[in-house]
């Protein structure tokens, strides 16, 4: 009997001690960002004074400086100019190879692939040193290019890991009477296949999108004036020049982490999935 | 030539056709600069002078016998040592308990607790620096508020704390992570099993021990494998935060790597750097990919 009585007095604790860690963690995982956001929008000269304060009024003034005398509206763009590209010709680069990888039979194909997983077990480190200088022959140091280019090989191994595995999991009979209608390989490929790993490709951008946007080991090396700079090169350059000015220093991690939380939070089944099949499969 | 071996090359040049840019790419970007790095290591450069000296071994010798090198080596295992320990392990703690059946609101806390994990480390980095800073940061001031103002610290200026400072936030971003490949691992484990054990009269803690440790065991192998790949690679934190300092006491190899060659200039000291990075984290990712090849065969 007592054993019995005791039960719902265990659960209820198990449960209240699940939802206290839980929403702890919550706090933690939030918090931090969350009060970054609001101190954007704190009138400066309090700010300066107490950044942990609580607001007792708020301003958009520090956001007009950022963008004007902060030069964030050109980090931004820069961002945006250096994302686009870089993933569009990932995703096209790799979804060809994945495809040939995933679905068509050639002499060498698991070597050619083998070796092109080589490069996910690599460091960036390992690389820099000669990218720069060959980026430099190419006339491209301080140019938005500079941070793209180099990503259409360095990207590629997990992108075409990840494009391979989805191909390879469509029936072989969508080739086969794609070939019968008379599509070759490359109409195959446009018509029948890409549209079905629309789910792989929507993943692979998001990542692609988020490392881009996140992106400052190769950017920090290869960029270094005002008029390339993406945003977390330009955080770091404010953050390095004006550590007593919060407010600018604010603005500058809210300009550059809520972009991505909203990618994140509308596309985080993509996200979640993309997390799972890298690690778990590569 | 016969037909068919005419075909069979026809067939081949047309899947080189969707192979080839893909592959182009990343033998220009990826591979020579790593053999341009292996070379580079074996001679002394200053990144500018059109001569550059042979010098065989001598970098790595070198490196070998500076005390710096091996302390931001024994830096980077501190952190692989304490991120196995704290994040992985909260990470899958946090997933056991999200994945009970009564918890509510299992979406929610699943995309905030990965959040942070998709900002940019240089925002992260800025905002742990606040938290920490000794004059205005939160810590401190909790610290002074529930009156334990004797530990508050200058958190990342003192050679003792630095480590732990850097890898607190550090952890920050990674137990969302662990959560989520564990998520994913126990949405794989039957369920019956947790009922077996619920019918055999197991209480939670023995069926967390008995059933739920056990079908975590892979899990955990991967997640360390991959805390210790991501340790050796640690760079953007430490370089924002601290630099290394004070005193070399928060160097790890990247930055360490990374001051050799682009501030002091010495291009093949800091090529053999990363030659040697390389190797450690190679031998790390090929017993990784063995374990999680064995995962999905399991």
């Amino acid at each position: 009997m007592r054993s019995k009585s005791k039960k719902p007095i265990a659960v209820t604790v198990k449960k209240l001690l699940t939802y206290a860690v839980l929403i702890l963690t919550l706090l933690v995982s939030i918090m931090p960002l969350i009060w970054m956001w609001q101190a954007a929008l704190v009138p400066s000269n309090k700010l300066n004074v107490d950044p942990f304060a609580i607001p007792t009024s708020l301003t958009l003034d520090n956001i007009k400086r950022a963008w004007t005398t902060g030069k964030m509206n050109v980090y931004m763009i820069n961002s945006i100019l250096v994302a686009i590209p870089r993933v569009l010709g990932v995703l096209l680069l790799s979804s060809l190879a994945g495809y040939a990888f995933g679905k068509l039979k050639f002499k060498g194909r698991d070597k050619i692939f083998s070796f092109m997983m080589f490069g996910m077990m690599i460091p960036i480190q390992a690389m820099v040193i000669p990218l720069y200088y060959n980026l430099q022959q190419m006339g491209l140091i301080n140019t938005r290019l500079a941070m793209v280019i180099p990503y259409f090989g360095l990207s590629m191994p997990f992108a075409v890991f990840m494009m391979r595995a989805f191909f390879r999991d469509l029936p072989d009979a969508l080739i086969e009477s794609a070939t019968i209608d008379g599509c070759n390989e490359f109409t195959t490929f446009l018509y029948i296949m890409a549209p079905l790993i629309k789910p792989a490709l929507s993943a692979l951008l998001v990542f692609e999108f988020m490392w881009s946007w996140n992106d400052m080991f190769l950017p920090m090396l290869v960029v270094y004036n005002d008029t390339s700079r993406t945003l977390p090169l330009g955080l770091m350059f404010f953050f390095g020049k004006y550590t007593a000015d919060h407010s600018l220093i604010a603005v500058g991690v809210t300009i550059c982490t809520l972009p991505i939380v909203i990618v994140y939070t509308l596309f985080q089944k993509n996200f979640i999935e993309g997390v799972t099949a890298g690690a778990v499969k590569g | 030539m016969t037909v068919k071996r005419r075909r069979a090359i026809g067939k081949w040049c047309k899947a080189m056709l969707f192979v080839a840019p893909a592959l182009i790419c990343y033998i220009v970007f990826a591979i020579i600069p790593i053999i341009n790095t292996i070379e580079l290591s074996f001679y002394k450069w200053d990144g500018a002078s059109p001569i550059m000296e042979y010098v065989g071994l001598a970098n790595y010798k070198e490196i070998f016998a500076n005390p710096i090198f091996w302390k931001a080596l024994s830096h980077n295992l501190f952190w692989i040592t304490f991120t196995i320990m704290i994040p992985t392990i909260f990470g899958i703690i946090l997933a056991v308990m999200l994945s009970q059946r009564f918890v509510r609101f299992r979406l929610l806390f699943r995309v905030v607790f990965y959040m942070p994990a998709i900002v940019s480390m240089v925002a992260v980095s800025v905002i742990w620096n606040w938290i920490l800073n000794p004059e205005f940061g939160i810590l401190n001031r909790i610290l002074k508020t529930i009156g334990l103002g004797v530990f508050a610290a200058d958190w990342l200026g003192n050679e003792k704390t630095v480590m732990f400072a850097l890898l607190i936030a550090g952890s920050w971003v990674h137990y969302g992570f662990c959560m989520v490949i564990t998520l994913a691992a126990l949405s794989g484990v039957d369920a019956s099993y947790m009922e077996v054990a619920k019918l055999e009269g197991a209480n939670p803690v023995q069926t967390f021990v008995y059933v739920t440790m056990p079908l975590l065991k892979n899990t955990f192998t991967l997640l360390a494998l991959n805390s210790l790949i991501g340790s050796f690679k640690v760079f953007e934190i430490v370089y924002m935060m601290t630099k290394g300092g004070p005193y070399n006491s928060s160097e790890v190899i990247s930055t360490y790597m990374y001051r050799t060659a682009f501030t002091n200039s010495e291009f093949g000291l800091g090529s053999a750097i990363a030659t040697v990075l390389s190797v450690l984290i190679a031998i790390c990712s090929a017993i990784y990919m063995k374990v999680s090849e064995r995962e999905v065969d399991a």
